[in-house]
């Protein structure tokens, strides 16, 4: 049975993927212009032996549906065309620029869960009380700032005033940048043995995790929180006490466990949200991601570049959501069916 | 994919000890609240040439960059435009762009809904395979991604978060729809002959679209804070126009002159946080089964 389940959820999985890639195709030609301008540079469109040899790898001369069928045998092949802008491969920038919005997301995360979790925790047991309240107002505040501009108060606030966090980037300037093996840098510079710049690396990190991680703690604690309410009233919890274990103890140990299943799967999700709240936060801190690459390319008009991030944050989203889709079914039986 | 198996039921609390009212009296304070802010945001903008003491555009090369004083109490920018008349006008941009971005979105998003609700079979299918689709991507980066295709400005990037947004409508409008359609009196219009179209808009989509209403507001602060992130990438609103986004964007890296970029990001976060509010009080009132917590 679970393998029916699986197959169906592989299934719309594709479905999405297929879509995904069909959305992409439909935006590349919303652009007026030479279609070429989609995947071609300026000088190289105008150079004819360059322009026939992409008409045919691109199918260019055959008519919209058939041009589907190359752009999606191309895309499935990696050939996401080339960057104006870097005049690379598209997809050899994401994998380069990848790890980098990765490392930051999990940084945020890791925020996020480590303030979530208790704040949504004190606000269960203070439940309709001033503390409960204020949990509110701390994730609905969160929610409602513009993350861009979050970033940039607290650039203000802890770098330029009180200099407790380095300015933007991810290494202090005169540092050199260990050589890339994993593509993360806290990683990288471990393995290089350059403790210089992993400390470096780390300050860095801190104040964009902390804004980036902010604008999802609420779900989290709101998850956490209601969770919890939920098994609070268990008779297992009752239990626990009569049997005379500590306060301490019933919480962490007992209702915590049963209450985290739905808050690690909505915080699963949540990190399909953070990649879109980091195309803004790294064009804050001038972080080299594929958000800020995305927002470069979008402001210069780099097709191949914005497309190719389209279509990859699109492909995480589908990947994070069958996961999740895969979990609820391992945890919860009942939704097999 | 996404959507089917969602089944966080979040029940209602446990606690007996108090009655459940003050959870009620506490919302409604959320739908005053959030009704003064949006309220007072809105006369702002419905009045703004008599609240703002400066033309929003007019240069003033010899006053740049000056800090919050009484003559201009939010500063000047660095053309020496004042930043409070600019805040001001830009309520007269932001607010009836969003809220003409969620009325087109949500009414076209509606009317998908309750389609491949009312219809089911292949429609449904087929319709909520492309709900999918749009929303498996990130909003902000397909809405990226269309206004660059389509070329910068407020026009392109308000069509791209109608684009963009819909699509959520069109889930929760069919949902609502498969619950209304199974009520009897849906079934006796059937009975008597009436046509589809008839059914589903005298009978489904008045009981069907209230939810519709909520999610309404809740997004107008989504949508307020997208355009402003389309105008800060510089993809939305151009330049002089005294657009929030736009505002925060040229006082980045100012740190010096904090209260340009400072100011519009307060107006932001408070219509937001206005009209969550009004979201959520609503949210109470229309159905208080769904509270959340």
């Amino acid at each position: 049975m679970f393998l029916s389940y699986l197959r169906r959820r592989l299934a719309f999985a594709g479905i999405a993927l297929f879509g995904a890639i069909l959305v992409a195709f439909l935006v590349a030609h919303l652009v007026p212009a030479d279609p070429l301008a989609v995947v071609l540079s300026d000088t190289a469109t105008k150079d004819p032996s360059i322009r026939a040899a992409y008409m045919k790898r691109w199918g260019l001369d055959r008519p919209l549906p058939e041009q589907f069928f190359f752009y999606l045998a191309n895309v499935l092949h990696g050939d996401l065309g080339e960057s104006f802008t870097t005049r690379r491969p598209v997809i050899r920038d994401l994998a380069q620029f990848l790890p980098v919005t990765i490392e930051l997301s999990f940084a945020a995360f890791t925020v996020s869960v480590i303030f979530g979790i208790p704040l949504g925790v004190w606000a269960a047991l203070r439940h309709n009380r001033s503390a409960d309240h204020a949990a509110r107002l701390i994730s609905l505040v969160g929610a409602a700032s513009p993350i861009f501009w979050t970033g940039l108060i607290a650039l203000y606030i802890f770098y330029y005033i009180l200099r407790w966090a380095p300015g933007p980037g991810q290494l202090d300037p005169h540092l050199a940048r260990p050589p890339a093996v994993t593509g993360f840098l806290l990683v990288d510079s471990l393995i290089a043995g350059r403790v210089d710049a992993f400390l470096s690396a780390l300050g860095h990190i801190i104040l964009p995790a902390l804004v980036l991680g902010w604008f999802i703690l609420g779900l989290t604690a709101r998850t956490t929180r209601s969770a919890l309410l939920e098994v609070l009233g268990a008779d297992y919890l009752r239990t626990a006490r009569a049997k005379g274990l500590g306060e301490r103890r019933v919480i962490g140990l007992h209702a915590l466990r049963n209450a985290l299943i739905p808050v690690l799967t909505v915080a699963g999700l949540a990190f399909a949200s953070l990649l879109s709240g980091a195309v803004l936060t790294e064009t804050v801190f001038a972080w080299p991601g594929i958000g800020r690459y995305a927002v470069t390319a979008a402001t210069r008009l780099d097709y191949p570049a914005i497309l190719g991030v389209t279509l990859l944050t699109a492909v995480i989203y589908i990947a994070v959501n069958f996961v999740v889709d895969l979990l609820y079914g391992v945890l919860d039986p009942r939704i097999r069916v | 994919m996404a959507g089917e198996a969602r089944p966080l039921a979040i029940s209602g609390p446990l606690d007996l000890t108090r009655p459940a009212r003050w959870g009620r009296v506490r919302r409604s304070t959320a739908l005053w609240v959030g009704a003064v802010i949006v309220g007072a945001w809105a006369l702002i903008a419905a009045v703004g040439p008599l609240l703002a003491p400066y033309s929003p555009l007019d240069l003033d090369v010899m006053n740049r960059l000056e800090p919050p004083s009484m003559r201009h109490l939010f500063g000047t920018d660095e053309s020496g435009r004042d930043n409070f008349s600019r805040v001001v006008y830009g309520a007269r941009i932001t607010i009836p762009v969003a809220f003409g971005v969620i009325v087109v979105a949500s009414i076209f998003g509606v009317g998908v809904g309750a389609v491949s609700g009312y219809a089911g079979g292949r429609v449904d299918e087929v319709l909520m395979r492309v709900v999918d689709v749009v929303l498996a991507f990130p909003s902000i980066v397909l809405a990226m991604a269309i206004t660059a295709a389509l070329g910068p400005g407020l026009p392109h990037a308000m069509l791209a978060i109608v684009l963009v947004g819909w699509a959520e409508y069109g889930r929760l409008m069919r949902g609502q729809t498969l619950a209304v359609k199974a009520n009897d009196y849906v079934l006796a219009a059937r009975a008597l002959g009436a046509p589809a179209w008839r059914v589903l808009l005298r009978h489904v989509l008045p009981n069907a679209f209230p939810p519709a209403v909520v999610k309404a507001t809740l997004d107008m602060g989504g949508a307020i804070i997208l355009i402003a992130a389309l105008s800060f990438i510089g993809l939305g609103a151009v330049p002089p126009a005294p657009e929030w986004g736009a505002m925060i964007a040229a006082g980045q890296s100012k740190f010096e002159y904090w209260w340009v970029a400072t100011f519009p990001g307060l107006a932001i976060l408070s219509v937001v946080l206005g009209f969550n509010f009004l979201g959520d009080g609503l949210q109470d009132l229309l159905n208080p089964r769904l509270r959340n917590d």
